[in-house]
């Protein structure tokens, strides 16, 4: 497996893709860097760090599915995936080489988006307002999710031979999960009570209870969908405000482990023509 | 150009991502009506009602996304099949060639149209309240929607044409319609910023006593808000935004804009594909 890494990675290095993807990641940090500076500068705003922090777990969301189909999707017109199966790899190497490779492209982006917002924002944002140990969960929990991603995209390049077909699926894939986890979100946004009312002692208590309000058993599940769903789990850190963070990173586990170990099965199988 | 256009709308009626995209839209404009007609069932006794007119015009939201999948996947194969040389080889020309795809592309986004409004229609009507706009405003919202898929089409036409990777035009042209419907959200969202901000406090004794309005610096004014309103008119995401809430107040502006989009990505679409070298 060394050697199929290795060679990805060469592949990777020669790749106008790969270095179109670093260049649009380090763009859109700049870009939303500066578009926060420029309402510093001219109105005095103040901003938290996290404010664009975190975006990346989003942006790679859509990132990662135009880069792994377009990438990997080539060994197959190109007839790469049987040339390595005729040099004596098995098919379950090949398809964590790609999946190596592809996490390690998806880290390399997330520098890229970083560096320019840690470059100027160290200097204009305030510092986060969240204790070390909870940034520290937020990291790592971004990490995972970007390597959840691409066990996700991964599976459908494997699997798919047509290189156009599985990039369309990848990105109305990201986009049907997105509007999901957005559609998840609306319920779970409505405030228990309508209003809050000031008795004569001075203490805030309860009014109206709020009809939309989602509690219960359904309040559970639908967290716990939103927890599970890489891209509920995007809105999440974009936001910077994660009810769960010690339980996303392994929600984001067991993504990966189920989309690698559902993937690689059908490709053990896949008649590669 | 008949021709070619008889043998586009051959492929077409035997295509499996055409029919998958009639199938799609039928289900997205039932699923629309019923999430309508289900929020106006749970929320009756606070009087929530939903009118047809909501959901009739959404197609103007998703036509941009449909189209971008079919027309590169569906025009994409005459590339890597050698179709675009044979029809050169038996004497048609590139015009009519660019012509006659953008025809079949224009009809195939009014087909996905139509099979969404029917679907609209057929739940709409027994279960929803009535359309609250004037015949003449509805008439104009459909021609404005309608010209908005033609705009759509024809700008996917330019990318399938003149990218000879499917793979590739795909990525542009939807990756392309996202960009647009961010840029559509974001300038709405400009635009919406209020004047003045208003704050709110509670005095000791409980009472709340609104501030002193505060001009708001986020609020757009002068020539930026005229480039902004301009482009919020002009580009079809943005004017997707607008059919999608109903929020839009010149549905025959919207419509013009999308006949130069049309003219002018068909113009210079044909003339690239001219010179273009297909190998």
């Amino acid at each position: 497996m060394r050697n199929l890494l290795s060679a990805n990675l060469l592949r990777l290095r020669k790749s106008r893709l790969f270095w179109g993807l670093l260049g649009a990641m380090f763009a859109l940090g700049a870009a939303f860097t500066l578009q926060h500076f420029s309402h510093w500068f001219r109105w005095g705003a103040r901003f938290y760090l996290t404010i664009d922090l975190f975006t990346y777990a989003l942006l790679l969301g859509f990132g990662m599915a135009v880069f792994i189909p377009l990438f990997f999707g080539a060994e197959y017109s190109d007839g790469a995936i049987r040339n390595k199966l005729t040099a004596g790899h098995s098919r379950l190497s090949i398809y964590l080489s790609h999946l190596i490779t592809s996490v390690v492209v998806a880290l390399c982006a997330a520098g890229a988006y970083v560096l320019p917002v840690l470059a100027v924002g160290l200097f204009i944002y305030e510092p986060p307002a969240l204790e070390a140990g909870t940034l520290a969960l937020l990291v790592l929990g971004t990490l995972v999710l970007l390597a959840a991603y691409c066990a996700l995209y991964t599976f459908v390049t494997m699997n798919c031979s047509r290189k156009s077909t599985a990039a369309v699926i990848c990105l109305l894939g990201m986009l049907a999960l997105y509007l999901v986890a957005g559609r998840i979100e609306i319920p779970l946004m409505h405030p228990e009570y309508l209003n809050w009312v000031v008795t004569e002692a001075g203490e805030m208590i309860p009014g109206d209870p709020n009809p939309r309000y989602v509690g219960g058993m359904e309040r559970v599940v639908l967290e716990t969908l939103q927890d599970l769903l890489p891209t509920g789990q995007s809105l999440q850190y974009m936001r910077a405000d994660v009810a769960h963070p010690a339980r996303l990173p392994l929600y984001s586990v067991i993504d990966v482990a189920a989309f690698t170990a559902a993937g690689a099965a059908l490709f053990r199988r896949k008649d590669l023509k | 150009m008949i021709k070619l256009l008889s043998a586009n709308l051959l492929r077409l009626k035997k295509s499996i991502l055409f029919w998958s995209c009639i199938i799609l839209m039928l289900l997205l404009g039932a699923g629309f009506t019923l999430q309508r007609y289900w929020e106006q069932v749970a929320y009756a006794e606070f009087g929530q009602l939903s009118y047809l007119d909501e959901v009739l015009f959404r197609h103007g939201l998703l036509i941009g996304i449909v189209a971008a999948v079919f027309v590169p996947m569906f025009f994409g194969m005459e590339y890597s099949d050698g179709a675009i040389r044979n029809k050169m080889v038996v004497g048609h020309s590139r015009l009519s060639i660019y012509f006659a795809n953008l025809i079949t592309a224009v009809v195939s986004s009014l087909a996905f149209c139509a099979a969404y409004i029917l679907a609209v229609l057929a739940l709409g009507v027994p279960l929803l309240n009535g359309i609250r706009l004037t015949p003449p405003q509805c008439a104009l919202f459909m021609l404005g929607t309608l010209a908005l898929a033609a705009a759509f089409s024809a700008l996917y036409t330019f990318v399938a044409m003149l990218c000879t990777r499917k793979a590739a035009s795909a990525v542009v042209c939807i990756l392309g319609v996202f960009l647009l419907l961010f840029a559509g959200i974001y300038i709405n969202s400009r635009l919406n910023a209020p004047e003045f901000l208003r704050e709110y406090s509670i005095a000791h004794d409980g009472q709340v006593v609104e501030e002193e309005p505060e001009p708001n610096p986020q609020y757009v004014r002068g020539t930026e808000r005229e480039v902004y309103q301009f482009l919020y008119d002009f580009l079809p995401g943005c004017q997707s935004i607008q059919y999608g809430d109903m929020s839009a107040e010149n549905p025959a502006l919207l419509a013009a804009y999308s006949l130069v989009i049309f003219a002018a990505s068909t113009g210079t679409g044909a003339a690239l594909f001219r010179r273009k070298d297909l190998k």
